[in-house]
């Protein structure tokens, strides 16, 4: 407890500050007395004795200062005192010191909003009961890692491990949703048994469900999500009990969950998983499988138990489960996959904003230490040592990094909140974690303080060790103040550079990804789903609903399709062209297969080839009973099936071969699309006569989503309880397909904007400043006869050279630095002269006006002025 | 240990503790007052001593300090260690 008492001395000491330095004072003034009163009586003048005794007595302001030193808090006050000295300065130069705010202000601003983000999605600990002893459960499969799982096995790792307190699977399931009110579609999730305890949910109302409620064959039951509570029913109590139509049967609901609760993708509704899961081994590998250890089993344990479970399986199994394994990894960890490169490229991106923002008040600090050299002289002269006038400007600059951490702490909460405007929904993946709320939380805070000491101590080291050089003795070297400033410089638009090729390239690479030849045309063309409340549809809905669509003012075609361009899902299946030798298990051609209406073509607008379009006529009453006997293959299966040849009239079959499954004969060719996504190569493609499908496009004359209101209408005429959803314009479907791309090309360019605006402002002031030191010597050029010209010159050349030193080191820094977006880039290399080249010219442009507005300013220094001016 | 052994004869100030050092050295140590006065705060904050303001004339305080336990046990620390110190400096100086 000693320390203790001493610490609450020492504090009262830092309270009572005056009276201790008082008490201090006089007891030194009576030490003095004493001692020349003694002079006194050893026989000195009165005059003379006070003289001995300060004598004798030494330094007094330097023993107070000693005695204060005692009371520990030296260190302390001298930091106070620098920080008002440090205040003051900033005050007294308002110009300067918002420059300097503003500028870090960006660059914090821009690192705490990408780190808000980020940290919530790859570093934060999920806002669930212990996050670190949850696991999520993962196939590993020959091909896949991080693959979902089929129910029985999930069911099997369940029943076997001994290692999971609890285990649970959900999948993402959307569910047409009908009460009075109509009927709607919902996102919504299947849920095991155990899923909501596994995460420790709390029920905002009502409860979660039973143990038996997950059983085959009891009465359907629902829970519902607080927000779903919240804008259907008002976030009326009443709720429970109500029942919903699920799946086709009216579903009781039980409980309400917590707000804001979700696991990846939204989901509104909540139905129990095993009631429904009917499915083989092999297929539907839909379930994203989660449990949470044992107390005391550690992560090692866990997984050398399940890896003998599912060699147990394989054995078993063999047809379904080989070479499956079971990964182990860290709760949310699919998901952080997912996004981790894009994310950290961002954040590294942020970073070089910040560092350019750093070197840009470096260079203003610096600029401002020169004018302080007089300064730096007096105080050394009165005895203050490097150190001490090195950590007074380190004050200084620590003071200006946390006024413009504290404003760029408010530019990100605004910042955080645009970005997430900007990029939409991000949390789409399933295999997610929850997230908690995005936004400025205390660990965006810690980081932020981090980031502005590091960037305040970072900024002034430079500075504050070049300035306390000047010595007493000597002139400071104009020519190495000039080379710190250069490197600065130079450095900034080397990094500016990199980050505007980043950027350069992935602009580039979004334009040719919209601007290629897409094989359609996407304009003027809608798309929705339908979905009918009570299961299955009637069998000739779609054709009437066709018609129906078909036969109104401005609708130019109509079609149905599985699946939409640009939507969900696919299927596919080996493909043997007639005459061709089997190839074998394993070899056959793996051909995308369109279910199509014979209006598809005409609305999506493809490109005929070969041979001819099918119509209704080609399949008589095909249905999806019926299987087809015509079909249309594209560019590509056609050169691969029958290179050379003609392939109208040729036939093949699909599916692995039975003696005597049926021959599809080829109508016709179709040139090439882009309609599976924008991004990947296109394959072989089959087109397959249907007469119906959920999934509707119909090309209008006009915008058609002006047409929205009448096909509603339409298709409630033929079947009211259909419900209508995810009407989208194609174009919509096809930008939203590229939204990463978009999104990460327009965040690294506005950053590598910010950073090509701060060099900027950089090497302005850089040259500005050096013109205003260099007046006298302009001046005297010009009286001796330099022309305006000699004297632009001399200030741009001047200016441009370590711009120039930056541009090239910086197309070298980026040919590297842009290796790491090669897999974000489409149609472009990572080392683009062209992107290089217009980047690199740009910038420069921008750094001959920088310097140009300074050199046509030192043109009109009056030479007489400017001597006199001495 | 100088200045805590003074003050176990009873309450000094602090010219008084540099003259009492004078004095019972014979002149031979000599306490500057550039650390004699830190050194009075340092004790302060440690709580070996205490220190009061008394009237010493019609127009003059004078701080004094006083001994407390912790110093006098601080003193007897001290002066142990001193001593060993000492007697083992002897041992090695004299001659055998």
């Amino acid at each position: 407890m000693e320390w203790l008492d001493e610490l609450r001395r020492r504090l009262s000491v830092l309270l009572r500050r005056d009276r201790f330095d008082d008490d201090l004072d006089e007891e030194i003034q009576f030490h003095l007395e004493m001692q020349a009163e003694e002079n006194r009586e050893n026989g000195l003048p009165a005059e003379e004795a006070r003289y001995a005794a300060r004598r004798q007595f030494g330094n007094r302001m330097l023993l107070a200062e000693d005695g204060r030193a005692a009371w520990g808090w030296n260190a302390i006050e001298r930091f106070a005192r620098d920080t008002k000295l440090a205040l003051r300065l900033l005050a007294r130069n308002p110009g300067f010191s918002s420059a300097a705010v503003l500028t870090l202000a960006l660059g914090v601003g821009v690192n705490s909003a990408i780190f808000s983000i980020v940290d919530a999605f790859l570093f934060r600990p999920a806002p669930v009961k212990e996050p670190d002893r949850l696991v999520s459960i993962a196939n590993r499969t020959p091909k896949h890692r991080g693959w979902p799982v089929s129910y029985p096995n999930f069911a099997d790792w369940q029943r076997e491990n001994q290692v999971f307190e609890r285990m649970a699977a959900y999948r993402t399931y959307s569910f047409v949703f009908a009460d009075d009110a109509g009927a709607d579609r919902v996102p919504g999730m299947e849920v095991s048994a155990g899923f909501f305890e596994v995460l420790g949910m709390r029920p905002a109302l009502g409860r979660i469900f039973a143990a038996e409620e997950h059983q085959f064959g009891v009465a359907p039951v629902a829970m519902i999500s607080y927000e779903l509570w919240h804008r259907r029913f008002g976030s009326n109590p009443a709720v429970l009990g109500k029942t919903i139509t699920v799946h086709g049967e009216p579903s009781a609901i039980v409980g309400v969950a917590a707000p804001g609760f979700r696991l990846g993708p939204l989901a509104d509704v909540y139905v129990p998983l095993e009631r429904n899961a009917r499915e083989g081994r092999g297929s539907a590998n839909s379930l994203y499988a989660l449990a949470r250890l044992k107390a005391g089993i550690t992560w090692e344990q866990a997984a050398s138990e399940m890896d003998p479970i599912s060699k147990h399986l394989e054995e078993l199994y063999p047809a379904s489960n080989k070479g499956n394994r079971v990964d182990l990894l860290r709760f949310g960890q699919l998901r952080r996959d997912e996004i981790r490169s894009p994310f950290l490229m961002l954040l590294a991106a942020a970073g070089l904003v910040l560092l350019i923002a750093c070197a840009n008040i470096s260079n203003l600090l610096l600029a401002k230490a020169a004018g302080r050299g007089q300064e730096v002289k007096i105080r050394k002269a009165l005895g203050a040592s490097r150190a001490r006038l090195v950590s007074q400007m380190l004050t200084e600059s620590l003071v200006l990094a946390t006024i413009g951490g504290a404003v760029g702490l408010l530019f990100s909460v605004w910042g955080c909140r645009a970005l997430l405007a900007v990029i939409g929904d991000l949390d789409r993946w399933p295999g997610g974690a929850p997230l908690g709320g995005i936004g400025v939380d205390g660990r965006v805070l810690a980081s932020t303080l981090s980031v502005v000491l590091l960037t305040g101590l970072a900024m002034g080291l430079v500075p504050a060790f070049h300035a306390s050089k000047a010595s007493l003795a000597s002139r400071p070297a104009p020519k190495e103040g000039r080379r710190i400033l250069d490197i600065l410089v130079a450095s900034e638009v080397m990094l500016a550079l990199i980050l505007l090729c980043g950027a350069g390239l992935l602009t580039r690479s979004f334009y040719h990804l919209m601007t290629q030849n897409r094989g359609f045309d996407a304009s003027h063309v809608l798309t929705l789903s339908l979905a009918r409340a009570e299961g299955q549809e009637p069998e000739d809905a779609c054709q009437r609903v066709l018609e129906e669509v078909q036969t109104l003012p401005g609708v130019e075609a109509a079609a149905a399709a599985f699946p939409l361009p640009f939507g969900h899902g696919f299927s596919g299946d080996n493909f043997q062209s007639e005459g061709s030798p089997d190839p074998g298990r394993g070899h056959y051609t793996d051909a995308r297969i369109h279910y199509v209406t014979p209006g598809y073509f005409r609305t999506l607008g493809m490109r005929l080839l070969r041979g001819r379009w099918f119509t209704f006529s080609d399949c008589g009453a095909c249905d999806w009973r019926s299987f087809p006997r015509a079909a249309v293959i594209n560019e590509v299966l056609a050169r691969e099936a029958w290179p050379g040849q003609d392939p109208v009239g040729r036939r093949f079959r699909l599916g692995t071969p039975v003696p005597n499954s049926a021959w599809i004969t080829v109508l016709g060719v179709a040139a090439t699309t882009k309609e599976n996504g924008l991004e990947s190569d296109t394959g072989p493609e089959i087109y397959m006569p249907t007469s119906s499908s959920t999934d509707i496009l119909v090309r209008a004359a006009g915008d058609p989503l002006r047409l929205v209101p009448a096909i509603r209408a339409r298709i409630r005429s033929v079947d009211r309880s259909q419900a209508i959803y995810d009407i989208y314009p194609l174009e919509e479907r096809i930008s939203e397909s590229v939204s990463s791309n978009r999104i990460l090309a327009w965040l690294l360019g506005m950053f590598a904007g910010m950073a090509a605006l701060l060099s900027a402002v950089g090497i302005y002031a850089v040259i500005s400043h050096s013109v205003a030191r260099r007046t006298q010597e302009l001046g005297i050029r010009m009286a001796l006869g330099a022309e305006p010209r000699d004297v632009r010159q001399l200030v741009l050349r001047q200016g441009m050279r370590p711009v120039l030193a930056g541009a090239a080191l910086g197309l070298v820094g980026a040919s590297a630095a842009t290796q790491v977006l090669s897999s974000f880039l489409f149609g472009v290399k990572a080392v683009d002269p062209l992107t290089y080249g217009t980047v690199a010219l740009l910038l420069g442009v921008i750094a001959l006006l920088a310097c140009y507005l300074p050199a046509r300013r030192a043109t009109h220094i009056d030479p007489i002025k400017a001597l006199r001016y001495e | 240990m100088l200045i805590l052994k003074t003050l176990t004869r009873g309450p000094l100030h602090g010219y008084a503790i540099a003259q009492q050092i004078k004095l019972t050295s014979d002149d031979v140590l000599q306490v500057e007052e550039g650390s004699l006065y830190p050194a009075l705060q340092r004790m302060l904050m440690k709580g070996w001593v205490t220190a009061e303001w008394v009237q010493a004339a019609p127009k003059r305080r004078a701080r004094v300090y006083r001994l407390t336990a912790a110093g006098r046990k601080q003193l007897a620390d001290d002066v142990s260690a001193f001593t060993r110190v000492m007697e083992a400096t002897f041992r090695v100086i004299q001659p055998a």
